[in-house]
C-alpha cells in the first residue's frame, strides 16, 4: 500500500515545477528558442519565409517568431556564406511568390541565371518577401537581416504597403512589438508616428501560458521542415485558382482618401530612408512592383482592384520625388507585366511575369553590387 | 479525442472513483458510461443519427444481455429497474434540447422530445418483453452472433456503408447524392461488437458467469476502453466492477502517470509524426527514396504511439474508477520475430482472435486429421486476413492480413529449420547479435506491411514500394 501523503507532495512538487518552468524559465528564455532549428542541418533551410494558413497542404506554417523564421531560411545556412555576393529580396506576397515554386519566385529565378559580378564573384538571391504589405514589415525584416550582412538590398513595394494606418496592421508586426520599437529607434523613426508606441508586451505575455501557441508552432516548424525537405512542397497550390477581377467598380476613394486628397505626409516614406540607414554601406536598389492594369469595365476610373487611377499616379510622383531627394537608386516597374501575366491579385504574376521582372533587374544588379 | 476532451474525462473519472466507493458503484459507473456514450459520439452530420447510434448500441447491448442469461437471473423487478436507469439516462439527455440549445456541453443531435420518449417506451418494452419470452435457445444466440456480425459488414464495408447512408438519408430527407461511407461513424461499434461476440461464444461454451443486467451493461459500455480498447474480457473486469481493491491516492498516482505518459505518446510523439507521416496525401510527394522511407518510418512510429497512448489513456482512466485493465501493448517493436511482436502488439485483440477463431479452427482441422503444415498455413492466414478486415473490408486489408499471416508462417518455418540446422546460440555475444538481427527484420517486415494498411489502393502500395527501393512513381 502506498504511503498517503506521497501523492499531495508529487503534485505540489508537479505544480511547482511547472511554474517555475512557465514563470521563470521561459520568460527568461525569451525569443531566442527560435534559434534552434533542424534547418539547415539535418534538413535543408527553405528557400522563403515561412508562411501558410492550410499547413497541413502547404508543408509550412505562419508563426511569428522571427529568430525561428530565419533559421528555416537557407540565408542562415552558414556554410554559403563568403564565397558568394549574397542580395535580399524585400517585399510582400508577390516577392514571396504566391502560387509560385520557390524556382519560380523572383528570387529563384534570378539564381537560375548564375549572375556574376564585375569581379567574378557569383551572385545569390535570398527571397526575404513576407504575405503582407507594410513597410514597417519589410524594415522589421531587413533589420533582422542584417546579421548576415547582405552585400545588397532589393526592396520591392506598392502603393498599398504606404498608407499610415497599414504599417502596423501586418501580424508580423503586432507579435513582435519590441523588435519594431527597437528598430524605429535604432533608424531614427518616430514611433508616435504609426502608434509603435501603443504596441506593448507584459511580462504575463513572455510567460509560457501566453507563448505556448509560439513555442508550438516552432516545433510544427520543424516537423514540417521534413516534408519540405522530401518533397521541395512549401505553399498549397489550388488545382484552380480565380483571376484578379478585370472589370472593376467605379469607386474613386482610396483608404477614405478622395481625388487630390493624397500627399506625401499620408505616406509613410520615412521608412524608405529607415532602410536605406540600416542597409549601411550596402547598396539599395528601391523598386515601384509592377501592377495589374486592366482593360475591362471602369478601367478608365481605376487601374485594378487596388488602385483608383488618380492615386495610383500620385503615389508614383510622390515617390519618384522622394527617392531623388533622398538620393535613392529607384526604380519604376509599374507597368513592365502585361495584364495577362497576372494571377489572382493586381500583384501576383506568372512565372513568365517573374522573368520579365528578373530580365529587367539584373543589369541593374551587377552595375551596382560592390567589388 | 482531443486533450481537452481527455483531461475533462480524468476530472470526471477522479470524481466518479472517489463517488463509487461510496455509493451504488455499478449503476453510477453505467449511468456515467452511456451519458459519456452520448458525449464522445461524434456528430456524424446525419440528422439525429448521432443520438440514435448510441441509441440502437443500448437496444444491442440490453438485448444481447438476455441472450447470454438463463431466465433464473432475470429477475423482474431488478430487470426493470436496470431498464429505467439505462433508458432513462438516454431519455435525461434528450431533455438537453432544450436545456443547452446551444449544445455547449456538447451533446449533439438530439432528437425532438415525442421521439426520445418512445424510445424510452418502446425500448424498454422490447427488451423487457423479450426477456420474458427467451428462455435460453442457442439458436437465439447464434442469431445474436449474426446481426452483430451484419452490422459490422456493413460498416465496414464501403459501398455497403454508403447505401445505409442513402437509407439513413432518404429516411430523414437529406440529398442522396451526398451519401458517403465516411458519415456513418459508430464510435466504439467495433470494440462493442468484439465484446458482445465474446460473451455469446463464452456463453455457448458454457464459460460465462452469471451476470446482472447492471453489470453487463457497464461492462460493454465502460467508457475508459469505449473507444480505443483495450478490449478486456467479462472475467477480467468483474472483480473490480463489484469491489473495490486499492486505495484512492494509489489509484490517483498510479492513473495520472499512466495518463501522462498516454498524453505524452499520443499528443507530443504521436500528433508530430503525424505532420509527416505517410498518408494518401504525400505518397506521391517524396523526391527520392530516402524520403519515402522516412515517410513510412514516422507513420509506423505514429501509429505505435498514437494507439498505445489511448491505451494508456484508458488505463489510467480506468484506474481513478479503481479497476485494472488488460496491457495491449509490451513493447512490440523490439521483439525479434513476428510470433513474438503479435503477442505483444494490440494484445487483446490478437487474445480475441486466438481465443474465438484460431483455437477453434485449429482444433477443427486436427479433428479432421488436416495435416500440420495445412492447419498452420489456415489459421495463421485466416485469423491474420481476419484481423485486417476488422480494420475494414477492403481489398487494402486483406493484402495487410496475408502479408502478415505469410509472415507468421514463413517465420514458423524458418524458426523449425533453425532449431534443426543452425547451432544454438551458447555465447551471449552471439545471442544478442542474433536478438537484433531479429529485431531490425521484424520491425522493417510489420513496417512495410503498414503501406497497406495506410494507403488506399494496392496500386498505390505497389507504387510506393516500389519507390522505396529506387522505382519511380
Amino acid at each position: 500500500m502506498m504511503d498517503r501523503t506521497k501523492f499531495p507532495r508529487l503534485l505540489f512538487k508537479t505544480f511547482l515545477f511547472v511554474m517555475i518552468i512557465s514563470l521563470v524559465l521561459v520568460p527568461l528564455a525569451g525569443d531566442s528558442i527560435g534559434k534552434v532549428s533542424l534547418y539547415n542541418w539535418l534538413i535543408p533551410g527553405r528557400e522563403r519565409l515561412p508562411f501558410s494558413d492550410t499547413p497541413e497542404l502547404a508543408y509550412n506554417l505562419s508563426l511569428f517568431n522571427l529568430n525561428a523564421m530565419f533559421a528555416s531560411h537557407q540565408i542562415s545556412d552558414e556554410g554559403c556564406q563568403r564565397e558568394m555576393y549574397r542580395v535580399i529580396i524585400l517585399g510582400d506576397s508577390s516577392t514571396w511568390g504566391t502560387l509560385l515554386r520557390p524556382e519560380e519566385t523572383l528570387a529563384g529565378q534570378l539564381n537560375q541565371l548564375d549572375l556574376i559580378a564585375s569581379d567574378g564573384k557569383a551572385i545569390h538571391f535570398y527571397n526575404l518577401g513576407y504575405p503582407t504589405m507594410s513597410l514597417a514589415k519589410d524594415l522589421l525584416l531587413l533589420d533582422k537581416a542584417q546579421k548576415f550582412k547582405p552585400d545588397m538590398i532589393v526592396w520591392f513595394f506598392t502603393l498599398e504597403s504606404f498608407p499610415a494606418d497599414k504599417q502596423l496592421t501586418s501580424p508580423l508586426v503586432e507579435n513582435n512589438p519590441e523588435s519594431v520599437a527597437n528598430a524605429f529607434e535604432k533608424y531614427d523613426l518616430n514611433p508616435n508616428t504609426y502608434g509603435v508606441d501603443q504596441l506593448t508586451i507584459s511580462y504575463w505575455d513572455r510567460t509560457l501560458f501566453k507563448q505556448r501557441r509560439n513555442y508550438a508552432d516552432i516545433l510544427r516548424l520543424q516537423f514540417y521542415g521534413v516534408m519540405w525537405g522530401i518533397t521541395g512542397i512549401d505553399q498549397h497550390y489550388p488545382k484552380e485558382s480565380k483571376l484578379a477581377a478585370r472589370d472593376l467598380t467605379n469607386n474613386e476613394t482610396f483608404h477614405s482618401w478622395q481625388e487630390g486628397e493624397m500627399d506625401a505626409s499620408n505616406l509613410a516614406l520615412e521608412i524608405l530612408s529607415a532602410g536605406k540607414l540600416a542597409a549601411g554601406s550596402a547598396p539599395i536598389i528601391f523598386i515601384n512592383e509592377p501592377i495589374l492594369i486592366s482593360q475591362g469595365s471602369n478601367s478608365d476610373i481605376r487601374y485594378n482592384f487596388y488602385y483608383p487611377r488618380w492615386a495610383y499616379d500620385s503615389y508614383r510622383e510622390i515617390v519618384r520625388q522622394y527617392t531623388a531627394e533622398e538620393e535613392m537608386f529607384y526604380l519604376d516597374l509599374w507597368n513592365l507585366v502585361p495584364e495577362e501575366e497576372f494571377t489572382n491579385t493586381a500583384i501576383h504574376t506568372t512565372p513568365i511575369g517573374v522573368r520579365l521582372l528578373a530580365d529587367e533587374l539584373s543589369p541593374y544588379v551587377i552595375a551596382h553590387i560592390s567589388p | 479525442m482531443t486533450i481537452q476532451e481527455v483531461l475533462l474525462l480524468a476530472a470526471i473519472s477522479i470524481l466518479l472513483g472517489i463517488l463509487s466507493r461510496k455509493i451504488h458503484r455499478i449503476n453510477l459507473l453505467m449511468a456515467a458510461s452511456i451519458a459519456l456514450m452520448y458525449w464522445l459520439q461524434p456528430d456524424t452530420g446525419l440528422r439525429y443519427l448521432g443520438f440514435w447510434l448510441p441509441s440502437i448500441t443500448l437496444v444491442l447491448i440490453t438485448l444481447s444481455w438476455v441472450l447470454v442469461t438463463s431466465p433464473e437471473m432475470r429477475k423482474m423487478g431488478e430487470t426493470l429497474r436496470s431498464l429505467f436507469l439505462i433508458f432513462g439516462v438516454s431519455f435525461l439527455i434528450s431533455f438537453l434540447k432544450f436545456l443547452d440549445p446551444d449544445q455547449v456541453l456538447g451533446f449533439v443531435n438530439i432528437p425532438r422530445f415525442v421521439c426520445s420518449l418512445t424510445f424510452l417506451i418502446a425500448g424498454i418494452s422490447l427488451v423487457f418483453l423479450f426477456s420474458l419470452l427467451q428462455k435460453g435457445s442457442a439458436a437465439g444466440l447464434w442469431v445474436g452472433f449474426s446481426i452483430i456480425i451484419m452490422i459490422f459488414v456493413i460498416l465496414k464495408t464501403p459501398a455497403l456503408a454508403v447505401t445505409a447512408s442513402r437509407v439513413w438519408r432518404l429516411a430523414t430527407g437529406h440529398s442522396l447524392q451526398l451519401a458517403n461511407a465516411e458519415e456513418l461513424v459508430w464510435l466504439g461499434y467495433s470494440y462493442i461488437a468484439f465484446r458482445i461476440l465474446h460473451t455469446i461464444r463464452d456463453k455457448q461454451a458454457g464459460r460465462l458467469p452469471e451476470l446482472r443486467l447492471n453489470e453487463y451493461v457497464a461492462y460493454l459500455v465502460f467508457y475508459p476502453s469505449f473507444v480505443a480498447g483495450p478490449i478486456a474480457r467479462v472475467v477480467q473486469i468483474l472483480p473490480d466492477l463489484r469491489e473495490i481493491r486499492t486505495s484512492l491516492s494509489e489509484d490517483l498516482l498510479e492513473g495520472s502517470q499512466r495518463i501522462f505518459i498516454g498524453l505524452f505518446k499520443k499528443f507530443v510523439l504521436a500528433d508530430s509524426l503525424a505532420l509527416f507521416a505517410l498518408s494518401s496525401q504525400n505518397v506521391t510527394q517524396p523526391n527520392f527514396p530516402l524520403g519515402g522511407w522516412i515517410l513510412l518510418y514516422a507513420f509506423s512510429l505514429q501509429i505505435y504511439f498514437d494507439f498505445s497512448g489511448y491505451t494508456d489513456i484508458a488505463i489510467g482512466l480506468a484506474r481513478y474508477l479503481n479497476f485494472k485493465l488488460p496491457e495491449n501493448f509490451n513493447r512490440p517493436y523490439l521483439k525479434p520475430n513476428l510470433t513474438q511482436f503479435w503477442s505483444n502488439w494490440h494484445m487483446t485483440l490478437t487474445n480475441w482472435f486466438r481465443a474465438y477463431f484460431f483455437n477453434p479452427i485449429s482444433r477443427y482441422l486436427r479433428k479432421k486429421k488436416t495435416p500440420a503444415i495445412f492447419i498452420l498455413f489456415i489459421t495463421q492466414v485466416s485469423t491474420m486476413v481476419l484481423v485486417g478486415l476488422w480494420h475494414g473490408i477492403t481489398i487494402n486489408f486483406v493484402i495487410w492480413g496475408l502479408w502478415h499471416g505469410l509472415g507468421l508462417l514463413f517465420q514458423n518455418r524458418w524458426s523449425d529449420w533453425a532449431k534443426k540446422h543452425l547451432p544454438p546460440p551458447s555465447e551471449k555475444g552471439y545471442q544478442k547479435i542474433r536478438n537484433a538481427v531479429g529485431v531490425f527484420l521484424t520491425f522493417h517486415y510489420v513496417t512495410l506491411g503498414w503501406i497497406w494498411f495506410v494507403l488506399p489502393s494496392p496500386e498505390t502500395s505497389w507504387e510506393f514500394l516500389a519507390l522505396l527501393f529506387g522505382g519511380r512513381l
